[in-house]
């Protein structure tokens, strides 16, 4: 077991080293060989004289080889900003120290908003966290008891009808019912419309936005979590009921669930204990590249709900060409990816014996 | 004594298992077939028996030449064909075919029978679609199957009828020789006669060749001429059906034809049985020595240190044992026990 | 009283092409320490047999009928939660493919346990050793470390004692064994007979034991149920059955065994394939592969089951054919076959 995480962890390092390699590569010197995009004359403006963007180049570092420039880049990250990193963002003080406020990060400054690729990151990544968190819950909770209910009772009312929803749950994209959850329950019932029929305002849901979470009063932060997180989590809910019910129904048919019933183990023993637990098994590898992928930035519908996650980081820093900031948001959404496989092959290893000494 | 149309010289199929992060590095080998050698002569039944795991399939797609063989040699009608290609390999399978177990994995579900069965005869250009149509419903005659089914689906054949189907497609080519791996192991048993009563009658109106690999000591002995039983990967031993069932000489033998059951009440409570203990060991770590000696009632010190060679006890009769079954059948529960290591001195 | 008596039982399923009859009227009855063979090929309704004794079929598409009475209390009458306290506790089963009738994802000992404490209201250690002492009983070496172990690390035939083990944890009065050797290798087969036999005696348990093979029943079985599309074709004792089999389709397994034609060029097989019980043939099920078919045998309603003249014992058959027409086929067939020993 212990042989089997190093080694897993061994990969997922030696991934995340390749995808650095590529994100530098890409952003670097092969954006460097296009007219107009390289980091110096974008830095520097559109009305910047050669001399100008040579100066800047030499700052930057952007004269010396790339793979110098890369064990730069690769030791900002491992080992954190340098003192040159320090002066080059914030202002020295009389006695060599740094203001407090100094901003510099381990990815670098973004380019177009004089903040560090990490601060913004960090600003970001609370509420994709919590949009995902959210979700997820949501999302389980609906998921498996319709999953278990439908896979039982298959072909009754019930299942016809869950298989209807999954279907446009699955089909219409996060923004549509997004727009129409913010229309009926945002919008309309605080709107003058309200007035002409009820006569009166009601603020239900807010029209987007984001509040932090506060242990004292999480109010506000669920508030603002309801509808976003419904509205992602039913558009993975109707994948996952749908892949459930499937997993169950061959599960059910068994010869291990005949043993259990043959033993006399009442029905609930049966579905939840050898039914339910081993249907969970191929979710489990589903549920934490889900979660993964959306840490790396749920795009649609942050930019829906106005969220200031990590998918609408991502959106700007592409429209601005912000190298810094786009390959950072590249590499985190990896490093999410990376260790949820970690973890996800982990927790399999403890849910599924059969794989665990292999 | 005529010439052998299959000739298996000392057959190794090792599959190396692998292991290791990035670089993977062998870490032990399946020894699956180990040393196997068989004569098959024009026109027999040579039968393959042995336990799952014996390597009994292995050897049969290694004959194929569906693996490469580790070492030895595979001679096929007079001619070495261990190293040919794929290629090279394509004019010999007209004459060496394969029917196998599963009549249900082995036929393309989204093929007719008429494609099935025609198809090695357009791969090998036999003919106009007339002429493959008309050989093919020949052949759907021959094996029992109604000519008129020409365009039906495999789903829509029982078990036993899709077997049919396999055999006729493996007959379409007038083969020399059909390889057949299980080939009635997935049917009832009512069906099961009827398949092995067509493997008779075909045999003897194409004058085919049969090497009849199969867990079934009774169906094997039904439609051997000879047979060799596989344990471990190596031929315990070897003889004429009438030899090997009449006095088996290995303990292996002779512990697998005691444990079949006897389909008679009577017969079957006065039978002496050996029960052998334990499970067969992973070809993966053979036990030195001869590889039945843990479980072997008969062992000796001398059985886990040398592997014993092939003894004749007569006529086609051959056995790999150290201390080989003395009488049989089995009168006493003693004659099978541990032999008086003097009396076995010579 | 017998303790397991099964009269008329009758299952009917509910599917899309219509009502199927898997069993249409078996009856037999079993005493204690008793062996009862069925024996059947594909769609002779065999499993679903056992099935319908333990209440398993699924409510909602399979209609029962008929009794089945152990030691004189009508199962079939009984709701689910009484059912259930009888499975495993009083009626066990054991099934055909031990490779995948263990929950993977368990140890064998937690499923050990499980079967105790499903029954028994005991503590975990008591249940525990019970769960050892079983494994102990049915010959695996190393019960203690055994028990922490999960199925994938056991081989078939020790998967099977795991299961025997399992299904023998509460003294049951009844075992049910679906075919449970068909997936095991020879040796092993005569292993877990063994190891049946044993138990035979030291549990005293009565077994049904559904399977396909005449062998397994001549080797351990003490009466015989020979079903054919969902009826019952000859039921006996094991002896009679075999000494003197007198239905058309039992010459027909005897003469397709392989082992029971030494020296013969072709087996005496059955023409055609085991009946869909969707849609059975009218009349007698087996007629449409009888070499001995009249025009009675066709129409309804099917032959009735009546004792065998010459026999002393229980011994009934179901078919038209008269009885000194059987009695000489039946020698002649005989006569023809030499077992293989």
């Amino acid at each position: 077991m212990i042989r089997y995480t190093i080694r897993r962890v061994l990969w997922g390092v030696l991934v995340l080293l390749v995808i650095t390699m590529v994100t530098f590569l890409l952003f670097g010197p092969v954006l460097q060989g296009q007219k107009g995009l390289s980091a110096a004359s974008t830095i520097c403006g559109a009305r910047c004289t050669t001399e100008r963007i040579a100066f800047t180049e030499a700052y930057l570092g952007l004269n010396r080889p790339w793979y110098e420039q890369y064990g730069t880049y690769l030791k900002r990250i491992v080992v954190g900003p340098s003192e040159r990193d320090r002066e080059r963002a914030c202002e020295k003080r009389p006695d060599g120290s740094f203001a407090e406020d100094c901003d510099v990060g381990r990815l670098g400054t973004t380019f177009v908003r004089y903040r560090s690729v990490d601060a913004v990151i960090r600003g970001a990544l609370g509420t994709t966290f919590s949009l995902t968190v959210c979700a997820a819950l949501v999302w389980l909770l609906l998921s498996i008891p319709i999953g278990v209910l439908s896979a039982l009772r298959r072909g009754s009312f019930f299942d016809r009808s869950t298989m209807v929803a999954v279907l446009w749950g699955q089909a219409l994209p996060v923004y549509y019912f997004g727009l129409l959850a913010l229309y009926f329950l945002a919008y309309l019932p605080n709107s003058d419309i309200a007035i002409d029929l009820v006569g009166k305002r009601f603020e239900i849901f807010p029209l987007g936005g984001y509040a932090d979470f506060e242990l004292a009063n999480p109010w506000p932060w669920a508030w603002h979590m309801i509808l976003p997180a419904g509205c992602l989590a039913l558009q993975f809910a109707a994948l996952y009921v749908r892949m459930l019910r499937s997993q169950m129904l061959s599960i059910m048919g068994e010869d291990y669930i005949r043993t259990a019933r043959a033993k006399g183990a009442p029905g609930r023993r049966v579905v939840v204990r050898h039914g339910l637990r081993n249907a969970l098994l191929p979710l489990v590898t589903m549920f934490g590249m889900d979660i993964g992928i959306l840490i790396g930035g749920a795009i649609l519908t942050e930019i829906t709900f106005g969220l200031d996650g990590i998918g609408h980081e991502a959106v700007r820093a592409v429209r601005d060409l912000d190298v810094p900031l786009t390959s950072g948001i590249v590499l985190v959404g990896a490093l999410a990816i990376v260790t949820m496989n970690i973890l996800v092959d982990l927790f399999y290893a403890v849910l599924d014996p059969r794989v665990r000494l292999s | 004594m005529t010439e052998p149309i299959l000739r298996i010289t000392d057959v190794v199929k090792h599959f190396p298992v692998r292991r290791g992060i990035i670089f993977k590095r062998e870490i032990g080998r399946v020894q699956a077939v180990d040393g196997v050698s068989i004569d098959v002569r024009k026109g027999e039944t040579v039968g393959i028996v042995g336990e799952s795991g014996c390597g009994k399939s292995t050897l049969a797609r290694c004959i194929a030449r569906l693996h490469d063989v580790t070492s030895g040699t595979i001679e096929f009608m007079g001619r070495d064909i261990t190293n040919l290609t794929r290629n090279e390999m394509r004019p010999i399978r007209r004459d060496m075919q394969m029917v196998f177990q599963d009549p249900y994995a082995s036929l393309n579900p989204r093929l007719r029978v008429g494609q099935i069965i025609g198809e090695p005869l357009v791969i090998h250009g036999r003919g106009t679609e007339a002429e493959i149509k008309a050989r093919v419903q020949d052949l759907l005659d021959r094996v029992g199957l109604n000519p008129e089914h020409y365009n039906r689906f495999p789903h829509e054949f029982s078990g036993g009828q899709r077997q049919r189907i396999g055999i006729a497609r493996a007959l379409a080519l007038e083969p020399k020789l059909i390889v057949c791996d299980e080939p009635v192991s997935a049917l009832d048993v009512s069906v099961q006669a009827q398949i092995l009563n067509l493997l008779t009658d075909l045999q003897r109106d194409f004058d085919l060749t049969y090497v009849f690999i199969a867990h079934d000591l009774d169906v094997v002995r039904h439609v051997s001429d000879r047979v060799y039983v596989m344990y471990l990967g190596k031929i315990v031993e070897a003889g004429t059906g009438a030899e090997i069932y009449g006095h088996p000489r290995h303990p292996y033998a002779a512990s697998l034809l005691s444990a079949v059951p006897v389909p008679d009440p009577v017969l079957a409570r006065s039978k002496q049985r050996i029960v052998l203990q334990g499970d067969v060991p992973s070809p993966l770590n053979p036990p030195s020595g001869c590889r039945f000696h843990p479980r072997c009632p008969r062992a000796q010190v001398l059985c886990s240190s040398d592997e014993p060679q092939a003894t004749s006890f007569g006529g086609e009769h051959l056995a790999s044992c150290h201390f080989p079954v003395a009488r049989w059948p089995l009168a006493d529960p003693a004659d099978i026990r541990r032999p008086d290591p003097a009396a076995t001195v010579e | 009283m017998a303790l397991l008596e099964v009269r008329d039982l009758r299952t009917t399923f509910r599917t899309d092409d219509g009502l199927v009859t898997a069993i249409d009227g078996v009856s037999f009855s079993l005493e204690k320490g008793q062996v009862l063979g069925i024996v059947g090929e594909s769609g002779s309704g065999k499993s679903v047999t056992s099935l319908s004794i333990m209440g398993l079929l699924p409510r909602g598409s399979a209609a029962t009928s008929g009794q089945v009475l152990l030691d004189g209390r009508d199962l079939l009458t009984l709701g689910e939660e009484e059912m259930r306290k009888i499975r495993g506790q009083e009626i066990a089963m054991i099934f055909q493919d031990p490779m995948t009738s263990l929950n993977p994802v368990y140890t064998v000992g937690w499923q050990l346990i499980e079967a105790v404490r499903l029954h028994q209201d005991v503590s975990q250690t008591a249940a525990t050793k019970r769960a050892r002492d079983m494994l102990a009983a049915v010959g695996i070496p190393n019960p203690d470390e055994r028990l922490r172990q999960y199925p994938h690390e056991f081989s078939g035939g020790m998967r099977q004692r795991v299961m025997i083990a399992m299904a023998l944890a509460n003294d049951p009065k009844l075992l049910i064994a679906d075919e449970p050797t068909t997936a095991l290798d020879v040796t092993t087969q005569a292993q877990i007979l063994e190891l049946i036999r044993r138990l035979r005696t030291d549990f005293d348990s009565a077994i049904v034991m559904i399977t396909h093979d005449l062998g397994v029943v001549a080797e351990i079985c003490d009466d015989v149920l020979v079903m054919y599309g969902g009826r019952v074709a000859e039921q006996g004792g094991v002896d009679d059955i075999f000494a003197r089999p007198r239905h058309p389709y039992t010459w027909g397994l005897m003469g397709s065994m392989p082992s029971r034609s030494h020296g013969m060029d072709r087996l005496q097989s059955i023409p055609g394939s085991p009946p869909s019980l969707l849609r059975p043939p009218p009349g007698c099920r087996f007629s449409p592969r009888c070499p001995y078919v009249m025009d009675i045998c066709r129409g309804d309603p099917p032959p009735p089951l009546r004792q065998v003249e010459d026999d002393p014992h229980f011994h009934v058959e179901a078919c038209h054919l008269d009885a000194a027409s059987k009695r000489e086929e039946a020698a002649r067939l005989l006569a023809a076959q030499e077992i293989v020993r």
